[in-house]
């Protein structure tokens, strides 16, 4: 895998940027309304960076990218997604020959550098409860021999199932934790763009395999 | 409904304003270079003085640009409107304010602005800068007393700029500088009351709304929830239910010296917090609480909303010192220095 990141992440942004208004309105809800221009803005930036990396590590365009759509809308989500990145990009510092047997160790890192930054914990609900089950799930669809497509399916699956489960949580970190019950009844939009970002990467998935 | 604003481009608000700013004050601001985000005093770095840099999302001018000044911050990091500032431009201040003696980083408790601070920290201690951090969390309504440590940060974050500002300009050091900043947070509460919602530019539509005669008590400057959401009352029952809040909190005794800041979030007229404050400050004369100085006017504001916020900070002798010490930046109407 040397390039197949960048298209990745172009079918990422297809995917979540025509919903950056569904994400806006769950924000709206529960946060600060601010996340679907978070997103527009930082695929943007992302895809603006693509051409420069072309030809580098994975892990220098996970961090590259991650960083870009920071600088550009900087947000709780973009230090998050820049963290992500960077942190899973670290585990395959340099290699040439990074495939879908490291997604997972990648996946792994990332969301440890995510409870890291945002303190929080399952069952918090935040993106981690829509992240955590899906890595577990590629993990073992892998590791049982599934094919990537197979494993990515079982990993978006249980993304969906961590996504509608934060509907029923109280928030207990940061801004929406002010709401306290009237937290509960609301989709958490930072579950819902990563299950945005794995049904992009699902789209890249079933086109390539 | 079309949104009501001057402006060229919504994706373009923030760097338009930056820009403007800079234009019409050149001898007071400038830009670190290679950053469209980053401004500093036009004096910065201040050679063996603590540096304090500051940020946060657009739309509460002057909040946090206008506390970039002589005796104030040093620094700023201007984010997209509601948004944090990122890293990246946060460790670009942080290197252009140090003047040797490290960096006092002070801005409002909200997790995006937090989450890139820290990460701009991390990358300043590997560069050798001394970081050193106070959050703005005087909101009294937005998490209980016992969890101090999740309320947000509102216009009482004026009195840390002036008063970490002074401790800088007299040549304290890192650890001064932070515990007069410390000091300053610990020591203010405040509270808010929304009339009308707001509008992201970028977004188009008002992000919260609150209905015509109503107000909510409480309510956050970028739309956060309140505590109670009701009728509009008058400004003397509104100053009542503040202070009643307010008071018990720290708590402030009779004996006690406060600041008084009554701020107005951007669609409300000073005339109004006059009448604000007229009410307050007999409730703070009945209750014993001497008040040394009043602030009125934006201060803090969250474009178009209507509403105010009332804050206190108690003071002792250095904090009243430190308070009253010079200090100019030009966006700020009522000089807060003296």
């Amino acid at each position: 895998m040397t390039d197949e990141l960048l298209g990745i992440l172009q079918t990422i942004s297809a995917e979540i940027v025509p919903q950056a208004d569904t994400l806006r309105s769950l924000d709206a809800k529960i946060g600060d309304g601010d996340l679907g221009v978070t997103v527009t803005r930082g695929m943007a930036a992302v895809l603006a960076g693509l051409k420069e990396i072309e030809g580098t590590p994975v892990s220098n365009q996970l961090a590259r990218s991650g960083m870009a759509f920071n600088r550009a809308a900087a947000s709780t989500f973009g230090a998050l997604f820049a963290t992500a990145m960077m942190r899973g990009g670290a585990v395959v510092k340099d290699r040439e020959d990074v495939g879908a047997g490291d997604v997972a160790a990648i996946g792994r890192a990332a969301l440890q550098g995510l409870m890291d930054r945002g303190k929080a914990k399952l069952g918090d609900k935040t993106l981690l409860d829509a992240l955590a089950p899906a890595i577990d799930a590629f993990d073992e669809a892998h590791t049982s021999g599934k094919s990537l497509r197979e494993a990515t399916d079982a990993a978006v699956a249980a993304c969906e199932a961590g996504t509608t489960a934060t509907i029923e949580m109280q928030s207990r970190v940061s801004r929406a934790s002010w709401l306290g019950e009237r937290s509960i009844g609301v989709q958490d939009p930072g579950a819902t763009a990563v299950l945005f970002m794995l049904q992009g990467a699902q789209n890249w998935v079933n086109a390539n395999s | 409904m079309a949104m009501r604003k001057i402006i060229n481009d919504p994706e373009l608000v923030e760097d338009q304003t930056v820009a403007g700013i800079l234009a019409a004050f050149p001898d007071y601001l400038k830009r670190v270079e290679g950053s469209t985000r980053a401004l500093i005093r036009a004096d910065a770095p201040i050679a063996g003085k603590v540096g304090i840099a500051t940020g946060g999302g657009s739309g509460h001018l002057p909040l946090f640009l206008g506390y970039v000044g002589q005796g104030l911050a040093t620094g700023v990091c201007v984010g997209n409107v509601f948004s944090s500032p990122s890293s990246e431009d946060m460790l670009d201040v942080t290197k252009a304010v140090d003047g040797g003696a490290g960096v006092l980083y002070l801005y409002g408790n909200y997790s995006g602005d937090t989450m890139n601070f820290d990460m701009a920290s991390e990358m300043a201690e590997i560069e050798g800068i001394a970081v050193k951090t106070t959050l703005g969390r005087d909101d009294v309504t937005s998490a209980p007393n016992a969890e101090m440590q999740r309320r947000r940060g509102v216009a009482g974050i004026v009195f840390g700029f002036k008063i970490a500002g002074a401790a800088a300009e007299e040549g304290r050091d890192l650890d001064g500088v932070h515990a007069a900043a410390e000091n300053a947070v610990f020591n203010t509460r405040s509270m808010g009351v929304a009339l009308s919602g707001t509008t992201i530019p970028a977004v188009g539509e008002p992000g919260f709304e609150v209905a015509e005669g109503q107000m909510e008590l409480g309510m956050g400057i970028h739309g956060e929830p309140g505590v109670e959401l009701g009728p509009l009352l008058t400004a003397d029952e509104i100053a009542g239910q503040m202070l009643d809040r307010i008071l018990p909190d720290l708590p402030f005794s009779s004996g006690d010296t406060a600041a008084v800041l009554v701020n107005g979030l951007g669609a409300t007229a000073p005339e109004e917090l006059y009448i604000l404050y007229n009410k307050a400050a007999q409730i703070l004369g009945d209750r014993g609480i001497k008040i040394h100085r009043a602030f009125i006017g934006e201060y803090a504001t969250s474009m178009e909303m209507s509403g105010a916020s009332i804050s206190l900070c108690k003071l002792d002798d250095d904090m009243t010192k430190l308070l009253d010490a010079p200090a100019y930046s030009p966006l700020l109407l009522q000089q807060l220095g003296r």
